[in-house]
């Protein structure tokens, strides 16, 4: 996958075409502007850095109509979300209603109530017409340079919405109020606050890059505390069970992508998510299994979590390969022999089967 | 006399050529911390481009063919993977994997096998992926761990024409990549 660089390259692509045909956005004309990042959209949709997942997609889309269906504006807007193969974090929005997510982002989440919060502050970006505002003032020149420079899509974002930090600040509340009015438990904005704040010591950043203009995250837990004293009449709906079960493949994407990025307490974290999500599922196993054997947790625990796995699932042909390379490190031939066997019989076409034939005609020998 | 003039360019011309594929040598130490040393016998006509990471040659393009050299710490203080030492070839192969998984278009692995460079043990991986106008792509890399250095060798080209067409250089260069003496400890 092409992460979500690509992305702001497709909505930069549109923008740094018009800059190359002499052409700025166009500053009057409101309906234009719409209709170019529309067609911005339209390309971003296609992009295989989107986790493209129709249930997910629905119950995402499911929560953001909620939070906007006594808005006047709604009717004018495409409200969709669309899951980013990332594993930072990372939001936005654009004019028409469209909402990008980052998979690590939404994997962070405990629940549908921080999950109103984050929505409910980028669909406020929309409803208040903020982008299309910073839209039209665009300067072309500008546009030029972020493209010869290629900045991606965080920066390119952050300074395409040009939401300043006040408007930041403005959507942060307005956010707070639409998932309040929906009956939300308000005081679990300040937890999906938080939860930014880790992801961005995580990530070894001064803040998360997509909130260079936003206010800092003490500022915004500290507003989202003082918000939910405002309503106290909020609602009490923290949805953590339906949160979690309908996250179940971000929470294996966003797993393995942590995994691969070598972030390896949000990988095992994802992983405890996933297996309380859904324990019947391997895959939770398999993946802390694989955090043991290439992090620093050791052969041992990592054996003990792939039988785990095929404790639920004794056909998860993963499960038997990981469980077959370790024993095979750890000097269990007969082990590794059993494993690494029964893997070929489940995964008959396994694109590494010549390494494991290999493997096996070793272990039919005496120990090197 | 004019005869034997063109005579004699035709003779040198002919020996350019089809003479011996020049062999690549970056000498060891030096201003560069990696690679430490290796040869490779490439084609003369491929341009070839030196970086503190390695190698790269091509004859078209990179675009057309990216044939690459490479080395790396393989144990480096912030290892992605600190488990990965002491792993075995096919370990090293999921890290591969994966990082093709994150950062490709629409990647596939078609294949992974054992292998060798420069007589280590290690890894071949086949796969391919689109680029972003949607043309496909194959490449093949072989790695393996030589003492502290992760040494891959790579190519990359177009699946139509272009792969097929340049795989044998990417083989020869295979078969005579060495390390140079005091690297291959």
């Amino acid at each position: 996958m092409t992460g979500p660089r690509a992305l702001g390259g497709a909505l930069t692509a549109c923008l740094v075409l018009l800059a190359r045909e002499g052409r700025a956005l166009p500053r009057e004309n409101e309906l234009q502007v719409h209709m170019i990042l529309v067609a911005g959209q339209a390309r971003l949709d296609l992009e295989p850095a989107l986790v493209r997942d129709a249930e997910v997609e629905a119950y995402l889309e499911g929560v953001l109509c909620r939070l906007v269906r006594d808005q006047a504006r709604t009717a004018t807007l495409q409200l969709t979300v669309r899951v980013m193969d990332a594993t930072t974090s990372n939001a936005f929005s654009l004019p028409d209603g469209g909402v990008y997510v980052t998979a690590g982002l939404l994997a962070s989440l405990d629940d549908e109530a921080q999950l109103a919060t984050l929505l409910g502050h980028e669909i406020s970006h929309a409803l208040a017409r903020d982008s299309l505002r910073e839209a039209r003032s665009l300067d072309r020149s500008a546009i030029v340079a972020m493209a010869t420079l290629g900045i991606g899509l965080v920066p390119a974002f952050a300074w395409y919405a040009g939401a300043s930090r006040d408007r930041e600040r403005e959507a942060d509340a307005r956010g707070i109020r639409l998932m309040a009015t929906a009956g939300y438990d308000v005081r679990e904005a300040a937890r999906m606050f938080e939860h930014l704040g880790e992801l961005s010591r995580e990530e070894d950043v001064s803040e998360p890059g997509w909130m260079g203009d936003h206010p800092r995250i003490a500022e915004r837990v500290d507003a989202a505390r003082k918000a939910a004293a405002a309503f106290p009449a909020s609602g009490t709906e923290v949805g953590a069970e339906r949160y979690r079960a309908a996250m179940v493949p971000v929470l294996r994407r966003a797993g393995r992508l942590a995994l691969a990025a070598g972030r390896m307490e949000r990988a095992e974290r994802t992983a405890r998510a996933l297996l309380t999500a859904a324990p019947q599922d391997p895959s939770g196993w398999v993946l802390l299994g694989d955090v043991a054997r290439l992090g620093t947790a050791g052969l041992a625990e990592a054996a003990d979590r792939y039988r785990r796995a095929l404790a639920l699932d004794p056909a998860c042909a993963e499960a038997r390969r990981a469980l077959g390379l370790t024993l095979l490190r750890a000097g269990d031939r007969e082990g590794a022999r059993t494993a690494l066997a029964r893997y070929l019989e489940l995964r008959p076409d396994a694109v590494d089967r010549a390494f494991t034939e290999a493997d096996l005609k070793a272990l039919e020998g005496p120990p090197p | 006399m004019n005869r034997t003039v063109l005579a004699m360019a035709a003779v040198a011309i002919a020996a350019g050529c089809a003479g011996e594929q020049t062999p690549h040598l970056l000498a060891a130490g030096g201003a560069r911390s990696y690679p430490p040393g290796f040869t490779v016998e490439l084609p003369p006509d491929w341009i070839r481009v030196e970086s503190k990471e390695g190698l790269r040659a091509t004859r078209d393009g990179f675009r057309m063919q990216d044939l690459r050299v490479a080395a790396a710490p393989a144990y480096p203080p912030r290892a992605r993977w600190p488990g990965l030492k002491g792993g075995l070839p096919e370990e090293w192969a999921e890290q591969l994997v994966a990082q093709l998984d994150s950062r490709l278009r629409d990647p596939h692995v078609l294949e992974i096998r054992p292998a060798t460079l420069s007589g280590a043990a290690g890894y071949r991986c086949r796969y391919s992926w689109r680029s972003e106008s949607g043309l496909r792509y194959l490449g093949e890399q072989i790695t393996a761990v030589v003492g502290e250095t992760a040494w891959s060798i790579g190519y990359t080209a177009p699946a139509r024409h272009y792969y097929e067409l340049d795989l044998p250089v990417f083989e020869r260069a295979v078969a005579t990549f060495r390390l140079a003496p005091a690297t291959a400890r």
